[in-house]
């Protein structure tokens, strides 16, 4: 019985090791992420990510890419009030502005896995309810794509999209863009994100030879 | 002919002291510079000398400081990347000083680059007089800095999305 019992956990332990390097494996290859307007997501990392963030979200087709969902810190409100005064400039541009147009959005607010100044010993806390909220914005929302640019913020939630994937609920493409001013090394969210994401860029030609599973495709932001 | 000093939203004393060193403002009132500005952020509240060679002012924060950046013939910015992309956006003549009392600080990585690519001068408060002197005897201007493209992102993600 016991024997039975160990052979048949092997077996699931080994189908889901099988599983997740299958997964990983088929990252990056490009597929169609059904048509569109497709439903993303975007998170908003605070201060310098959230700029080149918004930066990067003003230059896509919001015909195409349609709900935008951001997704920000509780306790990240300039990154809210930005993100508000985006949107508004986009919903109704100036008269002769040249911004495109707007389209549907939505905030969604995340906990912080880790506050400045945080003890670890708390963070590990702190981290699994981050992860727990970003797994049920996830099956709520049900994204198709993901973009994001560090910093801590995004882990969570790029963890529990790809969770989704594994779980076979829904494939969510994670696009990470790495900060222009990463020139010669990645920044720690980014050596977690190149494993993870589907399509890693950088902003930098010698970043990217240094690192062969990022993308170059030019200064972006 | 105005040098304005920006350090962003964070503190960095060392370079706004250095700045209002006896040593920076003769150098300044020398090369021809008349005024001196700070933007300060949330550092301590700079000593201004009473007697100076050159007219100063200082302030913490201004929801933007655009006209400060563009109305200076000299920018003296942190090496923090917003203020160091603006100041590129702008055209400024700039000197970016990295503060290297910061543990591993990869806001040198841009600033290095940037001033090897002929784009500015890089330091650190240390070397902020020689890089002063390095400026005025440059024979050349800087290099415009190139505009990121704003296609390429939008295009990048048609394509890898299958909906080029």
């Amino acid at each position: 019985m016991m024997a039975v019992a160990l052979a048949a956990l092997a077996l699931l332990a080994t189908l889901w090791l099988a599983r997740i390097s299958a997964v990983l494996r088929l990252r990056g290859a490009a597929r169609p992420a059904g048509s569109p307007p497709i439903r993303t997501m975007v998170v908003l990392g605070s201060g310098g990510h959230t700029s080149e963030m918004l930066s990067l979200v003003g230059s896509i087709d919001r015909a195409k890419y349609a709900p935008l969902l951001y997704v920000l810190a509780r306790s990240d409100s300039t990154s809210l009030h930005r993100v508000e005064a985006a949107e508004r400039a986009r919903a109704r541009p100036a008269e002769g502005s040249q911004s495109a147009a707007g389209g549907p959005c939505e905030v969604l607010r995340v906990p912080r896995s880790r506050e400045v100044a945080q003890s670890y010993l708390t963070s590990v806390f702190t981290t699994l309810y981050a992860l727990s909220t970003s797994f049920a914005i996830l099956l709520r929302t049900r994204p198709s794509l993901l973009i994001c640019n560090g910093p801590g913020t995004c882990i969570p939630i790029c963890l529990a999209a790809f969770a989704l994937r594994l779980l076979g609920i829904k494939y969510v493409t994670i696009i990470y863009v790495e900060s222009v001013c990463r020139v010669r090394s990645l920044s720690m969210s980014g050596k977690i994100m190149i494993h993870l994401a589907d399509k890693f860029l950088v902003q930098w030609p010698q970043l990217a030879s240094r690192f062969p599973k990022s993308t170059y495709v030019g200064r972006v932001c | 002919m105005a040098v304005f000093v920006t350090v962003g939203t964070t503190q960095f004393d060392l370079l706004i002291q250095k700045m209002l060193s006896e040593e920076v403002l003769d150098l300044l009132s020398k090369q021809g510079y008349t005024t001196l500005r700070l933007q300060v952020g949330r550092g301590s509240e700079p000593l201004v000398p009473t007697k100076a060679p050159l007219s100063i002012d200082w302030y913490r924060f201004k929801p933007s400081l655009e006209e400060d950046m563009a109305g200076a013939s000299l920018l003296i910015s942190h090496a923090g990347a917003g203020s160091i992309l603006e100041g590129m956006r702008l055209r400024s003549r700039m000197i970016v000083v990295v503060n290297d009392a910061l543990m591993d600080n990869h806001q040198t990585e841009l600033a290095d680059e940037l001033a090897s690519l002929g784009h500015c001068l890089s330091t650190t408060p240390s070397g902020l007089i020689v890089s002063l002197r390095d400026l005025q005897e440059r024979e050349s201007e800087f290099a415009p800095f190139p505009p990121a493209d704003k296609e390429a992102f939008p295009r990048f993600l048609d394509s890898h999305l299958g909906l080029a």
